[in-house]
Protein backbone atom coordinates (compact mmCIF):
# COMPACT_ATOMS: atom_id res chain seq x y z
CA UNK A 1 0.00 0.00 0.00
CA UNK A 2 1.00 3.19 -1.02
CA UNK A 3 0.74 6.62 1.29
CA UNK A 4 0.33 9.51 -0.41
CA UNK A 5 2.47 12.72 0.40
CA UNK A 6 1.38 14.93 2.87
CA UNK A 7 0.23 18.02 0.96
CA UNK A 8 -1.99 21.41 1.57
CA UNK A 9 -2.83 21.53 5.39
CA UNK A 10 -1.90 18.12 6.21
CA UNK A 11 1.54 18.70 5.84
CA UNK A 12 1.78 22.02 7.76
CA UNK A 13 3.33 22.65 11.41
CA UNK A 14 1.81 24.55 14.09
CA UNK A 15 1.06 27.94 12.70
CA UNK A 16 1.89 31.04 14.84
CA UNK A 17 -1.70 31.72 16.15
CA UNK A 18 -1.82 27.83 17.48
CA UNK A 19 1.11 28.04 18.92
CA UNK A 20 0.59 31.54 21.01
CA UNK A 21 -2.63 29.99 22.03
CA UNK A 22 -0.52 26.63 23.21
CA UNK A 23 1.88 28.75 25.25
CA UNK A 24 -0.96 31.12 26.68
CA UNK A 25 -3.36 27.60 27.70
CA UNK A 26 0.33 26.57 29.61
CA UNK A 27 0.72 29.51 31.04
CA UNK A 28 -2.59 29.65 32.16
CA UNK A 29 -2.08 26.14 33.79
CA UNK A 30 1.17 27.17 35.55
CA UNK A 31 -0.73 30.22 36.68
CA UNK A 32 -3.07 28.24 38.04
CA UNK A 33 -1.43 25.80 39.86
CA UNK A 34 0.76 28.32 41.65
CA UNK A 35 -2.11 30.36 42.90
CA UNK A 36 -3.37 26.85 44.23
CA UNK A 37 -0.82 26.23 46.07
CA UNK A 38 -0.37 29.59 47.57
CA UNK A 39 -3.52 29.42 48.73
CA UNK A 40 -2.86 26.56 50.47
CA UNK A 41 0.03 27.59 51.81
CA UNK A 42 -2.12 30.88 53.09
CA UNK A 43 -4.44 28.70 54.66
CA UNK A 44 -1.76 26.88 56.32
CA UNK A 45 -0.12 29.64 57.85
CA UNK A 46 -3.64 31.05 58.78
CA UNK A 47 -4.37 28.16 60.89
CA UNK A 48 -0.84 28.34 62.26
CA UNK A 49 -1.53 31.44 63.43
CA UNK A 50 -4.25 30.59 65.06
CA UNK A 51 -2.62 27.28 67.28
CA UNK A 52 -0.08 30.35 68.09
CA UNK A 53 -2.83 32.48 69.12
CA UNK A 54 -4.58 30.37 71.44
CA UNK A 55 -1.79 29.67 73.14
CA UNK A 56 -0.78 32.86 73.58
CA UNK A 57 -4.08 33.71 74.91
CA UNK A 58 -4.82 30.57 76.98
CA UNK A 59 -1.24 31.90 78.68
CA UNK A 60 -2.50 34.96 79.17
CA UNK A 61 -5.57 34.17 81.12
CA UNK A 62 -3.74 31.24 83.22
CA UNK A 63 -1.07 34.01 84.49
CA UNK A 64 -4.23 36.41 85.24
CA UNK A 65 -5.87 33.46 87.06
CA UNK A 66 -3.11 33.49 89.82
CA UNK A 67 -2.95 37.35 90.05
CA UNK A 68 -4.60 38.50 93.32
CA UNK A 69 -7.96 38.80 92.41
CA UNK A 70 -8.39 42.78 92.82
CA UNK A 71 -5.95 43.57 90.36
CA UNK A 72 -7.33 42.32 88.11
CA UNK A 73 -9.81 44.86 87.00
CA UNK A 74 -6.79 47.25 86.59
CA UNK A 75 -5.50 45.12 83.46
CA UNK A 76 -8.63 46.15 81.54
CA UNK A 77 -7.59 47.48 77.71
CA UNK A 78 -3.84 46.36 78.62
CA UNK A 79 -2.95 45.67 75.11
CA UNK A 80 0.47 44.30 73.61
CA UNK A 81 1.36 45.61 70.07
CA UNK A 82 2.17 42.45 67.32
CA UNK A 83 5.59 40.82 67.72
CA UNK A 84 6.07 42.41 71.19
CA UNK A 85 3.66 40.00 73.27
CA UNK A 86 5.84 39.70 76.71
CA UNK A 87 4.53 36.97 80.25
CA UNK A 88 3.79 39.34 82.88
CA UNK A 89 7.18 38.69 84.19
CA UNK A 90 8.38 40.35 81.35
CA UNK A 91 10.04 37.51 79.04
CA UNK A 92 9.39 38.20 75.73
CA UNK A 93 7.42 35.53 73.35
CA UNK A 94 10.28 33.74 71.04
CA UNK A 95 9.92 34.51 67.31
CA UNK A 96 7.47 32.15 66.37
CA UNK A 97 4.63 34.01 67.51
CA UNK A 98 6.31 37.39 65.83
CA UNK A 99 3.15 37.79 63.87
CA UNK A 100 0.70 38.51 66.77
CA UNK A 101 -0.13 40.73 69.34
CA UNK A 102 -2.77 40.81 72.12
CA UNK A 103 -5.38 42.79 74.17
CA UNK A 104 -7.25 42.08 77.43
CA UNK A 105 -10.70 43.01 78.30
CA UNK A 106 -12.14 43.00 82.20
CA UNK A 107 -15.03 43.55 83.23
CA UNK A 108 -17.00 42.33 86.46
CA UNK A 109 -19.76 39.51 85.70
CA UNK A 110 -22.02 37.39 87.20
CA UNK A 111 -22.85 33.41 86.69
CA UNK A 112 -25.23 31.28 88.16
CA UNK A 113 -24.69 27.87 89.01
CA UNK A 114 -26.97 25.03 88.92
CA UNK A 115 -26.65 23.32 92.83
CA UNK A 116 -29.60 20.90 92.45
CA UNK A 117 -32.94 20.47 91.11
CA UNK A 118 -34.62 24.19 90.58
CA UNK A 119 -31.39 25.53 92.72
CA UNK A 120 -28.99 27.79 91.18
CA UNK A 121 -26.44 30.41 92.86
CA UNK A 122 -24.94 33.58 91.67
CA UNK A 123 -21.47 34.14 91.58
CA UNK A 124 -20.11 37.45 91.06
CA UNK A 125 -16.57 37.34 89.31
CA UNK A 126 -14.66 38.88 86.22
CA UNK A 127 -15.06 37.93 82.76
CA UNK A 128 -12.14 38.51 81.43
CA UNK A 129 -10.92 38.09 77.33
CA UNK A 130 -7.60 37.89 76.10
CA UNK A 131 -7.75 38.38 72.10
CA UNK A 132 -4.63 37.99 69.98
CA UNK A 133 -4.52 39.88 66.75
CA UNK A 134 -2.08 40.01 63.65
CA UNK A 135 -2.89 43.76 63.38
CA UNK A 136 -5.19 43.55 60.76
CA UNK A 137 -7.97 41.65 62.58
CA UNK A 138 -8.58 39.75 65.66
CA UNK A 139 -7.10 35.94 65.36
CA UNK A 140 -8.29 34.16 68.23
CA UNK A 141 -10.39 35.12 71.24
CA UNK A 142 -10.79 33.21 74.60
CA UNK A 143 -12.76 34.23 77.27
CA UNK A 144 -12.30 32.89 81.38
CA UNK A 145 -14.94 33.62 84.25
CA UNK A 146 -12.43 34.00 87.80
CA UNK A 147 -14.75 34.01 90.46
CA UNK A 148 -14.60 36.32 92.76
CA UNK A 149 -12.73 34.81 96.00
CA UNK A 150 -14.98 34.36 99.68
CA UNK A 151 -14.44 37.45 101.85
CA UNK B 1 6.82 31.08 -11.92
CA UNK B 2 6.20 28.01 -9.73
CA UNK B 3 8.00 27.70 -6.03
CA UNK B 4 7.61 25.23 -3.28
CA UNK B 5 4.66 25.94 -1.09
CA UNK B 6 6.46 27.48 2.65
CA UNK B 7 4.33 25.15 4.60
CA UNK B 8 5.94 21.86 2.85
CA UNK B 9 9.30 22.90 3.74
CA UNK B 10 11.34 21.94 7.21
CA UNK B 11 12.85 24.31 9.26
CA UNK B 12 16.11 25.13 9.14
CA UNK B 13 18.76 24.84 11.70
CA UNK B 14 18.74 28.87 12.86
CA UNK B 15 14.63 28.26 13.20
CA UNK B 16 15.41 24.87 14.85
CA UNK B 17 17.72 26.49 17.28
CA UNK B 18 15.39 29.30 18.28
CA UNK B 19 12.24 26.94 19.11
CA UNK B 20 14.70 24.66 20.79
CA UNK B 21 16.11 27.57 22.72
CA UNK B 22 12.38 28.81 23.36
CA UNK B 23 11.64 25.52 24.68
CA UNK B 24 14.53 24.90 26.77
CA UNK B 25 13.68 28.74 28.62
CA UNK B 26 10.03 27.97 28.98
CA UNK B 27 10.86 24.70 30.47
CA UNK B 28 13.76 26.23 32.61
CA UNK B 29 10.82 28.68 33.91
CA UNK B 30 8.34 26.14 34.75
CA UNK B 31 10.51 23.88 36.51
CA UNK B 32 11.69 26.93 38.96
CA UNK B 33 8.62 27.76 39.36
CA UNK B 34 7.90 23.91 40.63
CA UNK B 35 11.01 24.07 42.65
CA UNK B 36 10.28 27.36 44.07
CA UNK B 37 6.64 25.96 44.91
CA UNK B 38 8.45 22.66 46.52
CA UNK B 39 10.77 24.55 48.36
CA UNK B 40 7.61 26.31 50.24
CA UNK B 41 5.91 23.69 50.50
CA UNK B 42 8.42 21.85 52.59
CA UNK B 43 9.06 25.22 54.62
CA UNK B 44 5.35 25.24 54.88
CA UNK B 45 5.22 21.69 56.05
CA UNK B 46 8.16 22.11 58.71
CA UNK B 47 6.52 25.02 60.10
CA UNK B 48 3.10 23.56 61.02
CA UNK B 49 5.12 20.56 62.33
CA UNK B 50 7.23 22.86 64.57
CA UNK B 51 3.87 24.85 65.66
CA UNK B 52 1.81 21.21 66.18
CA UNK B 53 4.58 20.14 68.60
CA UNK B 54 4.85 23.54 70.66
CA UNK B 55 0.92 22.67 71.17
CA UNK B 56 1.52 19.68 72.08
CA UNK B 57 4.31 20.84 74.64
CA UNK B 58 1.96 23.48 75.38
CA UNK B 59 -0.85 21.59 76.43
CA UNK B 60 0.48 18.92 78.12
CA UNK B 61 2.34 20.60 79.94
CA UNK B 62 -0.16 23.27 81.25
CA UNK B 63 -1.95 20.25 82.07
CA UNK B 64 0.56 19.47 85.28
CA UNK B 65 1.25 23.08 86.16
CA UNK B 66 -2.25 24.85 86.34
CA UNK B 67 -4.33 22.33 88.58
CA UNK B 68 -0.83 21.85 90.76
CA UNK B 69 -1.02 23.24 94.21
CA UNK B 70 2.76 24.57 94.28
CA UNK B 71 5.72 23.74 92.62
CA UNK B 72 7.96 21.55 95.06
CA UNK B 73 11.65 21.98 93.83
CA UNK B 74 13.33 22.35 90.73
CA UNK B 75 17.18 21.41 89.68
CA UNK B 76 18.50 22.18 86.95
CA UNK B 77 21.52 20.16 87.52
CA UNK B 78 19.02 17.07 87.43
CA UNK B 79 16.75 18.38 85.15
CA UNK B 80 14.03 17.93 86.91
CA UNK B 81 10.99 20.15 88.33
CA UNK B 82 8.44 18.43 91.37
CA UNK B 83 5.36 19.82 90.94
CA UNK B 84 2.75 19.16 93.79
CA UNK B 85 -0.21 18.01 91.84
CA UNK B 86 -3.33 17.44 93.93
CA UNK B 87 -4.25 16.88 97.95
CA UNK B 88 -6.28 13.80 97.95
CA UNK B 89 -4.96 10.92 100.66
CA UNK B 90 -3.79 13.44 103.20
CA UNK B 91 -4.77 16.96 103.34
CA UNK B 92 -2.14 19.65 103.69
CA UNK B 93 0.61 17.07 103.15
CA UNK B 94 2.37 15.91 100.14
CA UNK B 95 2.36 12.54 99.23
CA UNK B 96 3.81 9.87 97.02
CA UNK B 97 0.97 9.49 94.80
CA UNK B 98 0.43 13.49 94.73
CA UNK B 99 3.84 14.22 93.24
CA UNK B 100 4.83 14.84 89.61
CA UNK B 101 8.42 15.54 88.23
CA UNK B 102 8.27 16.71 85.03
CA UNK B 103 12.43 15.50 83.98
CA UNK B 104 14.19 17.06 80.98
CA UNK B 105 16.63 14.73 79.83
CA UNK B 106 19.51 16.98 77.50
CA UNK B 107 21.09 13.88 75.96
CA UNK B 108 18.11 11.98 74.47
CA UNK B 109 16.10 15.53 73.89
CA UNK B 110 12.52 14.69 75.81
CA UNK B 111 10.47 15.80 78.42
CA UNK B 112 8.90 13.27 79.96
CA UNK B 113 6.63 13.41 83.47
CA UNK B 114 7.03 10.78 86.03
CA UNK B 115 4.72 9.75 89.34
CA UNK B 116 4.49 7.03 91.26
CA UNK B 117 2.21 4.26 90.08
CA UNK B 118 2.18 1.28 92.45
CA UNK B 119 1.55 -2.26 90.95
CA UNK B 120 -2.07 -3.32 90.16
CA UNK B 121 -1.52 -6.38 91.56
CA UNK B 122 -1.33 -4.83 95.10
CA UNK B 123 -5.17 -4.37 96.61
CA UNK B 124 -6.10 -0.87 97.35
CA UNK B 125 -5.37 -1.21 101.02
CA UNK B 126 -1.73 -2.05 100.53
CA UNK B 127 -1.38 1.28 97.72
CA UNK B 128 -3.02 2.72 100.75
CA UNK B 129 -0.36 2.27 102.82
CA UNK B 130 2.90 2.48 100.61
CA UNK B 131 1.59 6.08 99.84
CA UNK B 132 3.26 7.58 102.46
CA UNK B 133 3.75 11.08 103.53
CA UNK B 134 6.75 13.23 101.82
CA UNK B 135 8.14 16.35 104.89
CA UNK B 136 8.03 19.40 102.58
CA UNK B 137 11.58 19.77 103.22
CA UNK B 138 12.80 16.46 101.23
CA UNK B 139 13.99 16.09 98.42
CA UNK B 140 11.37 15.00 96.21
CA UNK B 141 13.75 14.03 92.96
CA UNK B 142 15.78 11.76 94.97
CA UNK B 143 12.69 10.26 96.44
CA UNK B 144 11.21 10.04 92.95
CA UNK B 145 14.12 7.93 91.77
CA UNK B 146 14.08 5.77 94.68
CA UNK B 147 10.32 4.86 94.00
CA UNK B 148 12.10 4.39 90.58
CA UNK B 149 14.34 1.97 91.40
CA UNK B 150 12.17 -0.01 93.03
CA UNK B 151 10.10 -0.30 90.14
CA UNK B 152 7.35 2.21 91.48
CA UNK B 153 7.04 4.32 89.07
CA UNK B 154 5.20 5.36 85.37
CA UNK B 155 6.68 7.68 83.09
CA UNK B 156 5.02 9.37 79.61
CA UNK B 157 6.45 11.08 76.88
CA UNK B 158 6.01 15.28 76.81
CA UNK B 159 7.56 15.55 74.06
CA UNK B 160 10.68 14.77 72.06
CA UNK B 161 13.14 16.37 70.03
CA UNK B 162 12.98 19.16 72.60
CA UNK B 163 16.77 21.08 72.77
CA UNK B 164 16.64 22.68 75.90
CA UNK B 165 14.45 23.69 78.50
CA UNK B 166 14.79 25.78 81.35
CA UNK B 167 12.01 26.79 84.10
CA UNK B 168 11.79 30.21 85.56
CA UNK B 169 9.22 31.46 88.53
CA UNK B 170 7.72 34.55 89.13
CA UNK B 171 9.94 37.08 91.64
CA UNK B 172 7.70 35.77 94.44
CA UNK B 173 9.15 32.62 94.34
CA UNK B 174 12.76 34.06 95.11
CA UNK B 175 12.19 32.86 98.79
CA UNK B 176 11.55 29.10 97.14
CA UNK B 177 10.12 28.06 93.90
CA UNK B 178 7.15 26.78 96.43
CA UNK B 179 6.00 30.65 96.42
CA UNK B 180 5.58 30.58 92.82
CA UNK B 181 2.36 31.47 91.51
CA UNK B 182 3.32 31.45 88.05
CA UNK B 183 6.08 28.93 86.48
CA UNK B 184 7.52 29.95 83.18
CA UNK B 185 9.22 27.23 80.24
CA UNK B 186 10.99 27.96 77.44
CA UNK B 187 12.10 25.39 75.44
CA UNK B 188 13.50 25.06 71.56
CA UNK B 189 12.33 22.28 69.27
CA UNK B 190 13.81 20.51 66.55
CA UNK B 191 12.60 19.37 63.45
CA UNK B 192 14.78 17.41 61.34
CA UNK B 193 17.84 16.74 63.56
CA UNK B 194 18.30 21.11 64.39
CA UNK B 195 16.76 23.19 66.62
CA UNK B 196 14.31 24.99 64.90
CA UNK B 197 11.77 27.03 67.26
CA UNK B 198 11.67 28.82 70.63
CA UNK B 199 8.60 27.53 72.67
CA UNK B 200 6.99 29.22 75.50
CA UNK B 201 4.50 27.97 78.50
CA UNK B 202 3.36 30.49 81.16
CA UNK B 203 1.37 28.98 83.51
CA UNK B 204 -0.25 30.30 86.38
CA UNK B 205 -1.01 28.17 89.73
CA UNK B 206 -4.52 30.07 90.92
CA UNK B 207 -4.65 27.33 93.80
CA UNK B 208 -1.64 27.41 94.69
CA UNK B 209 -0.38 27.11 98.31
CA UNK B 210 2.52 25.38 100.35
CA UNK B 211 2.16 22.10 101.99
CA UNK B 212 2.36 21.66 106.03
CA UNK B 213 5.81 21.21 107.03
Amino acid sequence: MQRDAPTGRDAAGFTLLEAVVAMALLALSVLALTQAVSAGQMQSQESQKQVLGTMAAADCLSEISALPYASIAALNGASEPVGQMRTRDGASYPSTYWPLGRRIAAAPATTTVSTGPGQTVAISGMQVTATVSDGKRDVVSVSVFIAEPAP
Amino acid sequence: MTHAPRRARGLTLVELLLALSLTALAGLGTASMLAMIGQSTQADREGRSVVMRAHAIHSRVRAYLEPALCVLQNDPQRGGLAVWLMDQPGPGMVNLSEIRVLWFDAAAKTLTVERVAFPDAWPQSAKDLADVTVPAASDFLSVMLAQRALGYTSSQDVAREVWSAQWSFDPGASGGVANARRVLLTAQVGINGSAATGVLVAAGLPNQRRPAQ
